[in-house]
């Protein structure tokens, strides 16, 4: 079909056909972003509560730690060819949200409920959820 | 008689190859050249006189950068092209729900 052609119901059948098509492989090739994201939240379940409970020598390993994990992060996005419609916008919305949480969460921690576990682990699932959210709307 | 839909259908995008590549980035805040190149399944010459002419009528956006040492070129639907794209697919969406009976008049 050329782009002269008059356009006839089965033609623009075809042709709906093709969109769905290219977007299923926009889908398919963008889910990186949601397991990025997922990843994110796992690793805030684990991170948030060890920087408040861990202390000496053992947080600072903690914290490279961190840092290795954000690195495989940003080694597993770079190389991804694709970014799903919308993606931009929710991950700075969620990451914004999680920074509030993160600095808000771990200053009350540090002046109200220093080394109490159960702040600090209940304190860990808030701070990963809006990555988690994130996660789930970027499938 | 309301106006047939054929005459919504934007003379850019109608292009077989042209709808994918807008398709494709529609799908998208933004796609790397070669994925678009094997999404669409063109050559990259085919991809890249049709991102030219896309460009052109200011649908498309192409920026270039790096991944580490390597060149990259990522596309992007301007908010223009998205418009366009949205009154071509209502269009195409209109055509086809019409009767096969009027097919011969189209």
């Amino acid at each position: 079909m050329s782009g002269d052609e008059e356009m006839s119901p089965g033609r623009a059948a075809v042709a709906l056909a093709g969109i769905d098509q290219a977007r299923a492989a926009v889908r398919e090739h963008s889910g990186w972003a949601g397991r990025a994201m997922a990843a994110y939240g796992m690793a805030s379940l684990v991170f948030f509560p060890a920087g408040g409970l861990v202390h000496g020598v053992w947080a600072a390993v903690i914290g490279v730690c961190w840092g290795v994990f954000l690195l495989s992060v940003l080694r597993y996005a770079l190389p991804n060819r694709v970014v799903g419609r919308g993606f931009r916008r929710l991950y700075l919305r969620a990451t914004a949200a999680w920074t509030v949480l993160w600095v808000t969460g771990a200053l009350i921690g540090h002046l109200v409920f220093a080394d109490q576990v159960a702040f600090w682990v209940p304190a860990g699932v808030v701070v990963a959820l809006p990555m988690f959210a994130a996660a789930v709307r970027a499938r | 008689m309301s106006e047939h839909p054929r005459h919504r259908l934007d003379p850019v995008i109608h292009s077989p190859i042209r709808l994918s590549i807008v398709a494709c980035l529609a799908a998208a805040d933004k796609a790397e050249f070669a994925f678009v190149r094997d999404t669409v399944e063109v050559s990259d010459s085919v991809l890249s006189r049709q991102v030219t002419l896309l460009a052109e009528a200011g649908y498309v956006n192409a920026r270039k950068g790096y991944v580490g040492k390597r060149p990259r070129t990522w596309l992007s639907l301007t908010a223009a092209g998205r418009e366009a794209y949205g009154k071509h697919l209502a269009a195409l969406t209109a055509i086809a729900k019409m009767p096969v009976t009027e097919e011969a008049d189209v």
